[in-house]
């Protein structure tokens, strides 16, 4: 699908003083069930005001009947003759809705605008151009398997999970030296989560000296060389670049790069790692000949596209339905204990059985011979019903617990987290999830008749995201909240005479409790790892050839060993209820590869904070992290 | 100053209901393991997440609090006919206490006193039951305090009610027997199909479920049925003032 021109599509002001324009997706276009970037920009040609600017995206089916709204909001302040720009990521996963944009106050809605995703929709990735202005011949020649977009630096995501749906992005470093800081940053994040940037020369090559470009990748430049061919195309992707006049090539030099294309030792194409993704400096213009008019460009791009970063295709993933049932399994709220309540009541019977035959045996002054200890009795029983049953029933009316999975892979940890609140009475909530942006969907409680969510509002504020929403009568809900972070835990294995050696640097906060390794086939139970410091654990040979492959009964023996102590642990209840997951898909994953050893451990503790504007929410949270070490030789390095 | 206060301790036979007569705490003394009990069956021995899962509350405050209105009400009809003192005839003219002074006063200044306390003491031992089971169903303790007045005053409409009985026919009537019960079977069940807005069972499941009548809402339900026994127990007041006072006038005529 070719799109010709940028669709920004303003709506003038009606009846008020204030306007809105507003752009959708990348040129106009969003890739359904992935987040999407909305840019709104409100101008107040009237008095100061004060509102909350909402995206209502609509989803489900009426014919399956969980048709629900969620919105995404912020809060606008708008002086007089002010223009304020608005950036806000949503998800759309389904085009049969309008989608609403809409300014209100506190008393009625000031502006709303209504949108047919129809006309809007792809199922592809995107190829982003981030220019000005960019021709339609560029982008026809841009790999036919994405839906190549122009961008203008203003309209990209102000998240990095709004780039969730592209899947290479070009530009020149005046482009990024022109982005919002949110943005920039917003963009390394994405890059470096697994995102494929290429950056192109151009005839000003002093943006690539700023700051900003040199934190990204320190490149450093000698000037231009003039040239008349590339030959060094041909070999990576099977033509040669000509020219009948000569063009220029920037000079350049990226430490700790790999050249993938080099011309009579000039750079061409060079590439970096940057976290899990790719950066590609493209040391021409792209946009000026020969380049502009090689009509070899599809191969070339398609090839590009090719050496992109690839996605992990192994890792440790713990069916979801599993989490959610552990979770409510373990919520932190129950009923009294049973035998509690009928130790209480026979006492209290015991009691009223002793006053009223004291009572009856004196008659004739029966007020002091027990009315007035009865009354006493009756109410000290009282209070104590309310300190042993109703305060801490009353006190967890609304608790929580999360879950969160990381998985680690060179230094970064992505991953979800999963949390959970139970309302034993109908109430409000005002969640916190972190100051990093993240993108926060709902999850359908495991047994809920509900097909539709309890009402809830996505919240972007200056100090992060909130999620404000109420929650009926004994209700439950769940949202996921995906993250992505430095995460310092790294090491290696070597074999040796007296078995396998695994070093293992943990340079977090944390200590990783209950740590398991999968070795050879076989499961290693490796203790605890503490934090700040590397640390050798040592697996006998003897012990591996003691202990059969692992298998699935083992797993549920292992399942089965877990012990939960008296009065509950968080940590024991959804280790008994997840191991046995956990541990196949370790050895699904790891079964026939011998240079990696998965392991696995947990943090008792909450990762991603998870902040009530109500004082003491009492919850628990736990977090796996799921890493693997690298098989190096035997002699350590 | 001990005689005022004499509708509190008296258990002679001249006495409606003494408080601490062994008929009155022997009911309340088997009233409270009675809602012990039903405690025990209704006890949601499943676990709190599949009644999250269902969205559904225990029913555990309605079943108790229900228990205990009947319960209640049931009593306090039998005091208000006189039916809780001893009734052996011959035992009444043992140690009779000497009468010194008496003094006739009018329903208001003495019989509705001593209802209210009276009432309000049969209650009294139910609360750590109710407190438990508000706690059980996640309700709040206005909610409970809510239940609470409800049972009172549908008590005391009982207990009234039956006073006037026992001023229209006495102790031994039949036909005040039969319309008690009667009377007892209608407002706490009969109106449940006849007139469900003045229910006060249906009000107690309301609460319970915060589940709102098609036609009613929960809040106007419970104001609605609280007016309905408010006016009718300012009906029964208005009537057994009238009949002691008619009682009053014919004695002073006959003498």
């Amino acid at each position: 699908m070719l799109l010709l021109l940028p669709l920004l599509m303003p709506v003038s002001a009606l009846a008020t003083t204030i306007s809105m324009e507003y752009s959708l997706g990348f040129s106009g276009y969003f890739q359904l069930e992935t987040w999407t970037p909305v840019t709104v920009v409100l101008e107040n040609r009237g008095r100061a005001m004060r509102g909350t600017l909402e995206v209502l995206v609509t989803s489900g089916s009426e014919y399956i009947g969980d048709v629900h709204q969620t919105t995404y909001a912020m809060e606008v302040d708008l002086p007089y003759n002010a223009q304020r720009l608005c950036a806000l990521t949503i998800r759309i996963a389904s085009f049969t809705h309008e989608l609403v944009i809409r300014l209100r106050d506190e008393e009625q809605i000031l502006l709303s605008r209504s949108l047919n995703l129809r006309p809007h929709y792809t199922t592809t990735g995107f190829a982003v151009v981030v220019a000005e202005n960019t021709s339609p011949d560029f982008l026809a020649r841009l790999p036919q398997q994405l839906t190549p977009v122009n961008v203008r630096p203003r309209f990209l995501p102000d998240t990095w999970y709004g780039y969730q749906s592209v899947r290479m992005l070009i530009t020149t470093a005046d482009m990024l030296e022109s982005l919002r800081e949110r943005q920039f940053q917003a963009l390394t994040y994405w890059l470096k989560q697994g995102g494929f940037l290429v950056i192109s020369a151009g005839i000003n090559y002093g943006a690539l000296l700023e700051q900003r470009i040199q934190g990204l990748f320190p490149i450093q430049v000698m000037g231009h060389r003039q040239v008349t061919a590339l030959r060094a195309f041909e070999e990576f992707c099977g033509y040669p670049l000509t020219s009948d006049d000569p063009f220029l090539v920037l000079q350049t030099a990226i430490p700790g790069s790999k050249v993938l294309i080099q011309d009579d030792q000039l750079p061409i194409l060079t590439q970096k790692r940057v976290g899990r993704g790719k950066l590609l400096f493209l040391s021409l213009d792209p946009h000026l000949p020969p380049f502009s008019r090689w009509t070899h460009r599809p191969v070339f791009w398609d090839q590009v596209l090719a050496v992109g970063p690839s996605r992990d295709s192994r890792s440790i993933a713990v069916d979801e339905e599993a989490i959610l049932k552990a979770l409510v399994a373990a919520m932190p709220v129950s009923f009294p204990n049973v035998r509690v309540v009928l130790l209480f009541m026979g006492v209290y019977a015991l009691l009223l059985y002793l006053l009223f035959r004291r009572i009856a045996r004196h008659q004739e002054q029966p007020w002091r011979y027990g009315g007035y200890h009865l009354l006493i009795g009756i109410v000290l029983v009282s209070i104590a019903s309310y300190g042993l049953f109703f305060s801490p029933q009353a006190r967890r009316r609304l608790t929580y617990n999360s879950f969160l999975h990381l998985t680690v892979h060179h230094g970064m940890a992505t991953g979800g987290s999963i949390i959970g609140l139970y309302a034993t009475t109908a109430t409000s909530y005002d969640v916190s999830v972190g100051a990093i942006p993240s993108p926060i969907t709902h999850l359908r409680p495991p047994t809920s008749d509900s097909l539709s969510p309890n009402p809830y509002v996505l919240y972007e504020t200056t100090a992060g995201q909130r999620v404000r929403g109420s929650a009926g009568q004994w209700t439950q809900s769940f949202f996921q909240v995906s993250t992505a972070q430095g995460f310092p835990l790294s090491g290696y294995v070597y074999r040796d005479e007296q078995g396998v050696q695994l070093v293992i640097d943990n340079q977090t906060p944390y200590t990783l409790v209950d740590c398991w390794g999968y070795v050879e086939n076989r499961l290693v139970f490796l203790g605890d790892i503490a934090p700040h410091q590397s640390q050798r654990k040592h697996i006998a040979s003897a012990l591996l050839e003691q202990q059969p492959p692992f298998d699935q009964q083992a797993g549920e023996l292992i399942a089965q060993q877990i012990e939960i102590p008296w009065g509950g642990s968080f940590l024991s209840s959804m280790q008994k209820a997840l191991i046995e997951d956990i541990l196949d898909a370790v050895r699904e994953a790891y079964h026939s590869n011998d240079g990696q050893i998965a392991l696995f451990g947990w943090i008792p503790s909450a990762m991603i904070p998870v902040e009530f504007s109500a004082a003491a929410i009492p919850g628990d949270d736990l977090t796996l992290v799921t890493w693997e070490l690298p098989v190096v030789a035997e002699t350590p390095p | 100053m001990t005689m005022q206060y004499e509708y509190l301790t008296d258990s002679s036979d001249r006495s409606l209901v003494p408080f601490f007569s062994p008929s009155v705490t022997a009911a309340l003394f088997y009233g409270v393991l009675i809602v012990t009990g039903v405690l025990v069956v209704f006890w949601p021995w499943q676990d709190l997440p599949s009644f999250m899962g269902k969205q559904q509350s225990p029913l555990v405050f309605f079943q108790l609090s229900t228990a205990v209105l009947i319960i209640i009400a049931y009593v306090n009809l039998r005091c208000g006919r006189g039916e809780m003192v001893r009734t052996d005839y011959f035992k009444s003219y043992e140690g009779k206490p000497p009468r010194t002074f008496e003094q006739e006063r009018n329903f208001f200044r003495y019989g509705l006193i001593g209802f209210l306390l009276h009432t309000l003491f049969l209650l009294l031992p139910f609360l750590p039951l109710l407190i438990l089971a508000t706690s059980l169903s996640g309700l709040s303790l206005r909610a409970c305090a809510q239940a609470c007045v409800l049972v009172f005053m549908t008590s005391l409409l009982c207990r009234v009610f039956g006073f006037v009985m026992y001023l229209l026919g006495g102790r031994a009537s039949f036909f005040g027997y039969f319309f008690t019960r009667a009377f007892f079977v209608l407002v706490l069940f009969a109106t449940a199909v006849l007139a469900p807005a003045c229910n006060p069972i249906l009000v107690l499941y309301g609460m319970n479920k915060t589940s709102q009548r098609i036609d009613v809402p929960i809040a106007s339900h419970y104001i609605f049925s609280m007016a309905v026994t408010l006016i009718a127990l300012l009906v029964f007041m208005l009537a057994s003032q009238l009949l002691i006072t008619y009682q009053r006038h014919k004695r002073e005529k006959e003498t």
